[in-house]
């Protein structure tokens, strides 16, 4: 926030600025192409038949990827516009700040044109727009800040947002796993849908109101109070429309649909109430104690409505059904952690941190864990010799150590029951059925870790050069984890349990460079590098690895949901057939007889650049950013059903050839540990003469061309392998779409 | 006036050291209000979450209870759907896609696979249903025993027959090697290895004993439990045992429930259990003639016309609508004396077989349409005595499967066909060109325990994929 006040203190004009952006976005690249053999019965004929068929003889490979084509693919352009208002100004006494923005957005995903003809055809007349082009996104918000001076020892300072969204999505985004593998044969069109159940019309509104007021006062000069209350309002309501009356032909089965409305509404109000204060004290020898003590009060009541009405058009089956549910929590929470500063470059956390809650349990426990960190700015103290002095103009060095835990949850070691609804055969509702929720495990303990952390902070050359360099070991003994329970058991499920021991160790390092520094030219360059390493050493007692037949396994030695998979060691053209044709396919892969390690889910290394430059006194500035991940393992499923359903190269060496004929019996050949370089983002500002500015009746005015996700680099021979089905359950690409590529222009006039 | 100092210290210093001893009770007096807080809040069990102690009653015993045979109720008729399709009663209505597997069941191709699920393969759903079904069951007979000792141990009875079902049922789908884990009632769970598919038949008959045991006072529970010991012991290829085991059962018992054939799914459109398959007629050259042979144990009618195929989609007569489906009768009961007669070359298994048919005991006079027999369903004229071993016990399985059409059964009879008669899978299993998907039927004759059972650390994939 801006405060703008006369050379005498007044306060200054309203200081405003509006900024209007443009975007365009669209999905980067192809996606890759299969190949599909067909051939001709041998017992004649003349329809084509697949090669896959019994009595097939090849006699052609096709390439086909019915995402590039544009008959099939339900991808196009998407579109996003946004403008922002903001105004601040006052004076000593207050201070305020609003700020209002609406934009307006519209996904790439569109229905294939063929689909809309089979609309046309079945119902009549051309679908909506709403079933076109199903992404939409529209939201507002406003916010406000206002900041009073009470007192010269108070001050209150309230902030306000307000925000609505109102959003439609579509199951069009099941396209991709749907058609990425698949053969389009259009005599199966007119009667098949390309895409099913894409005329389901799914909204949600979203209004979210927050207000908080902070007051900062200090009775006295060694206590300063901070105490802050807020009120949050969120509101959603989704409705899911299927309209009736529509009969694609999808199957001859399918009764034209009776139309269907269904509408969820959920309230959630929270309040919270914090106060803290930081109280000095003095200890002998000249040391001082500074005492951080803080409690937070939250209520939270939600309620959850849920109505659907179906048989909107066909009163013979209307029926109406309505369920709410409420729920009210309070939790609280507080803490005390005081510091020791033995001289100004000395501080020492004496690790005596009390954390109190009730957010889980029916009693709150005290978890006193120690912990003891050292800070030591050693460019201040006067035996820092002279030569590092004109190198350093900072040097901190820091060391913490500690134990931490983590109770488990009461709900993690109880069974728990639910009472279902069940529908008999007579369309009666059965009462008093009592379901088995969740397994528990009574046998559940607390975990514990602790941690050794160390670094170092520096700023170089007249600050020129800044390093932040932190390393770490964390060791949790008896880690709780969530692992899934066999189908043998009741059908399977999932459940916590302590699995063992796991350590996870790495660095970060971050390097900030002003390479240049004048007014013609400025550049800086930020780079970020980090490492991390998991494993687990060694299993609890009650525990034995564990398969988690997904390819993911719980070894001891390994990190954990550590990738394995049984390995092709060899191929047998001919092997059970003998029939040697060039071509290899599933039963002419060798397997080993055990599964090998092949790699963990995270990155283990990651680095991150960010450069800016500035031309013309920073009327130009040119900012870029880059990522990139090595060491991550990535399942590419979409790529093995591709497999599976189309043909392998037979030109393709048969190395090449096996490791896809492999999918259908092992992943091996369709995990990759796979490195990523991303031009993350592009942006080129430039600010306009003033009298350009002058003519918006603004005094500045900038106008800016962005572009993010510019280009990739990878290994990955999927398309993206940033985009996954499940994110820390194993990274597994069902055929996401990747990220698009967007740029947009923006304007952006302020007085 | 004299002013009162301290001796050995300055105002200044006196404040100083007065301010800090009000920092230093401040500190006290907030820790010692945080510390009174900790009790300040003792909320329940996290908003949503049901006390399970509220289902330690005899209420909660008994939804326990329903909610098990709801699941076993449901469980019985989606295995018999999903076996149907692998024994040749049903068949896929459309023709799958060229090169890739529409339906694993329907095509019998099953491949044990590491991870993962295997395209096209429906039969894990029926497998996590029916161990589901073992573990409801084993929570609510727990709870009844001791939240709800006062109602009749007939309730348990019924359980156990429901899990000894549910382990017949996985042992005629699945492949050798089934785990029969445990969820133990007020405790975690207990890890088993696999089993045999031998193995699996003779627990169940252990349930069955259970059931009868607890259910003594219920002659329906009994019977039940009779029924399902004479099945799992003419698995074992036991038939003197079997034919015992039925012996009691009368005529005319059933077990059966309602079934919704079409129930409305959660967008109000009505998704029939039998949706997308129809019934067969002699499929892959080896299956029976259920579509054309105008039996009235399988009345068909034509609910549509596939859009690939152009032939008529048939559905069940006896399936439409609300009806009930039969687990277990006295017509298997009969059946079952019947296969056990045949095998000890005693005479009586034709007529007892004629008995279920019909009340004529002459095929030349009976009257057209011939009148019910044991069995309650009319036109059904006596059979005469084929001639040979082979052809007698075609014409035994060619009875079982139409009395016992599309209730799970006949699964489980192609196995003992191939495992216990010796016949060549080719004539009993459909072979040769399958329309669509990859061209051909494959050789499976069992369903692969599917990869998720991977878990237990004791199980070591199916033992074989032999009848």
């Amino acid at each position: 926030m801006i405060v703008i006040t006369t050379k005498k203190g007044r306060p200054g004009p309203t200081h405003w600025q509006v900024a209007l952006n443009q975007g365009i976005s669209k999905l980067p690249g192809a996606f890759p192409t299969n190949l599909f053999r067909w051939g001709h019965s041998k017992f004649g004929g003349s329809t084509r038949c697949p090669r896959t068929q019994y009595d097939c003889i090849q006699d052609s490979v096709v390439a086909f990827q019915a995402l590039n084509d544009p008959r099939y693919t339900p991808f196009a352009h998407g579109n996003r516009s946004d403008v922002t208002l903001s105004a601040s100004g006052g004076g000593e006494q207050l201070q305020f700040s609003f700020t209002g923005s609406a934009s307006q957005e519209r996904g790439i995903l569109r229905l294939p044109d063929i689909e809309a003809e089979r609309f046309r055809k079945f119902v009549g007349s051309a679908p909506p727009s709403w079933m076109r082009r199903p992404e939409q996104l529209t939201t507002w918000s406003g916010s406000s800040q206002i900041t009073a001076a009470l007192s010269p020892k108070a001050t209150l300072s309230v902030v306000s947002t307000l925000t609505s969204q109102n959003q439609q999505q579509s199951s069009l985004q099941s396209a991709i796993s749907a058609l990425e593998g698949r053969w389009i044969d259009q005599t199966e069109l007119s009667f098949v849908p390309l895409i099913p159940d894409f005329f389901e019309r799914v909204t949600a509104k979203a209004l979210d109101f927050t207000t908080s007021a902070s007051l900062n006062w200090r009775p006295w000069e060694w206590l300063p109070l901070t105490a802050i209350v807020g009120v949050s309002l969120d509101n959603r309501d989704d409705r899911a429309l299927l309209p009736a009356r529509v009969n694609l032909g999808i199957h001859e089965s399918t009764n034209d649909t009776l139309g269907h409305l269904g509408i969820g509404n959920t309230r959630v109000l929270t309040r919270t109430a914090n106060i803290s204060t930081s109280i000095p004290t003095r200890l002998p020898l000249g040391m001082q104690m500074r005492t951080a003590i803080g409690m937070n009060l939250t209520a939270t009541a939600a309620t959850a409505q849920r109505a659907s009405t179906f048989g909107v058009d066909d009163p013979s089956v209307f029926d109406q059904q309505f369920t709410q549910s409420t729920s009210n929590t309070t939790t609280l929470g507080w803490f005390l952690a005081p510091t020791i500063a033995i001289n100004s470059r000395l501080y020492v956390q004496p690790g005596f941190r009390l954390d109190g809650g009730s957010t889980s349990g029916t009693r709150a426990t005290f978890n006193g864990f120690p912990k003891l960190s050292l800070s030591w700015v050693a460019s201040e103290e006067k035996f820092f010799p002279s030569p590092f002095r004109a190198v350093f103009n900072t040097l901190r060095l820091r060391a913490a150590y500690g134990h931490a835990g983590v109770q488990p949850g009461l709900i993690d070691r109880l069974r728990l029951y639910n009472q279902p609804i069940v529908i008999g055969a007579d369309g009666d509702t059965v009462r008093g059925v009592v379901g088995l929720q969740a397994y528990g495990n009574t046998k559940l303990r607390p975990e514990r870790s602790t941690e050794l952390e160390g670094g170092f902070d520096a700023d170089l050359f007249d600050n020129r050069i800044s390093i932040a360099y932190s390393g770490y070991r964390r060791v949790q003994r008896d880690a709780i984890i969530d692992v899934p329970i066999a189908p043998s058991v009741n059908g399977g499920g999932t459940r916590k349990v302590n699995i063992g021991e796991v350590r996870n160790q790495g660095f970060d390092v971050t390097l900030g460079i002003e390479a240049l520094r004048s007014a013609a030219l400025s550049w800086r360059v930020d780079v970020n590098f980090s490492t991390n390493t998991n494993k687990l050493l060694k299993l609890a007692a009650d525990q034995t690895p564990i398969d988690l037949a997904d390819g993911r396994r719980i070894v001891p030695g390994y990190p954990l949901f550590g990738q394995w998979a049984r390995p092709v060691v060899g191929w047998a053209d001919g092997l059970h057939d003998g029939i040697q044709d060039g071509i290899i396919d599933s039963t002419e892969v060798i397997l080993g007889d055990s599964a090998v390690y092949l790699g963990w889910e995270q990155p283990r290394y990651h680095a991150s650049l960010f450069t800016t430059i500035g031309l013309f006194s920073n009327r130009v500035t040119v900012n870029a950013g880059f990522d990139y991940q090595d060491g991550a393992t990535q399942f590419n499923q979409a790529g093995g059903e591709a497999f599976l359903t189309a043909a392998n190269d037979a030109h393709a060496s048969p190395a090449t050839q096996a490791a896809v004929a492999a999918a259908g019996v092992t992943p091996f050949g369709l995990i990759q540990t796979v490195n990523t370089l991303r031009f993350n983002s592009l942006s080129v500002s430039v600010a306009m003469p003033a009298g350009a500015a002058r003519a918006f009746g603004a005094r500045s005015m900038f106008v800016t061309v962005q572009g993010s996700n510019l280009g990739l680099h990878t290994n990955y021979r999927g398309l993206d392998p940033n985009v996954n089905a499940f994110v820390g359950d194993g990274n597994v690409d069902t055929g996401q779409f990747p990220q698009p590529r967007t740029w947009s222009l923006g304007v952006r006039l302020g007085n | 006036m004299r002013t009162m100092t301290t001796p050995h210290l300055s105002p200044r210093g006196a404040r100083a050291r007065m301010a800090n001893a009000a920092r230093g009770a401040a500190l006290v007096a907030l820790a010692g209000m945080l510390t009174a807080c900790h009790d300040l809040l003792n909320p329940p069990l996290p908003a949503g979450t049901e006390d399970p102690s509220t289902f330690n009653t005899e209420a909660g015993a008994l939804g326990r209870y329903l909610n098990a045979i709801e699941a076993a109720h449901s469980g019985h008729v989606f295995y018999a759907v999903a076996s149907g399709k692998l024994a040749a009663e049903l068949h896929l209505a459309e023709t799958p896609a060229n090169g890739v597997v529409g339906d694993a069941l329907d095509e019998r191709i099953l491949p044990e696979i590491a991870t993962g699920s295997a395209p096209g393969d429906p039969s894990p759903s029926s497998y996590v249903t029916l161990q589901r079904v073992r573990g409801l069951a084993a929570e609510a007979i727990g709870a009844l025993a001791k939240y709800a000792p006062a109602k009749p141990a007939a309730l348990r009875g019924e359980l156990y027959a429901m899990q000894g079902f549910a382990e017949i049922e996985l042992a005629d789908l699945f492949c050798s090697g089934i785990p029969l884990s445990t969820l133990d009632f007020e405790g975690d769970f207990t890890y088993h290895a696999g089993s045999t598919t031998s193995e699996v038949y003779q627990h169940a008959i252990a349930l069955f004993d259970t059931a009868r045991t607890f259910g003594a006072d219920s002659a329906r529970i009994v019977n039940l439990a009779r029924v399902g010991t004479a099945r799992a012991l003419l698995d074992l290829g036991q038939y003197a045992e079997a034919a015992q085991a039925a012996a009691d059962v009368p005529d005319d018992f059933r077990y059966d429930y309602f079934v919704d054939w079409a129930p409305l799914n959660g967008v109000a459109v009505e998704v029939p259990i039998l949706d997308g398959v129809t019934v067969t007629n002699a499929e892959g050259g080896s299956g029976l003639d259920y579509g054309t042979s105008s039996d009235p144990r399988t009345l068909v009618h034509q609910r549509g016309t596939s859009q690939t195929t152009g032939e008529s989609i048939l559905e069940p007569a006896a399936y439409v609508g609300v009806t009930p489906f039969t687990l277990a009768s006295g017509v298997e009961a009969r059946l079952i004396e019947a296969e056990a007669a045949l095998n000890a070359n005693d005479p009586s298994w034709l007529i007892t077989l004629n008995a279920l048919r019909t009340t004529c005991t002459d095929a030349a006079s009976c009257p057209d349409p011939a009148p019910p027999g044991l069995g309650g369903v009319a036109g059904l004229p006596p059979l005469g005595d084929p001639g040979t071993p082979n052809a007698r016990v075609d014409l035994l399985f060619r009875e079982r499967a139409f009395w016992l059409f599309l209730t799970g059964h006949r699964q489980g009879d192609m196995r003992r066909l191939l495992r216990q008669y010796r016949r060549p899978q080719n004539q009993v299993y459909p072979t040769g060109a399958y329309r669509g998907g990859l061209g051909a039927y494959g050789s499976d004759v069992t369903a692969a325990i599917p990869p998720a059972e991977r878990v237990n650390p004791l199980f070591t994939g199916c033992f074989n994929r032999n009848p």
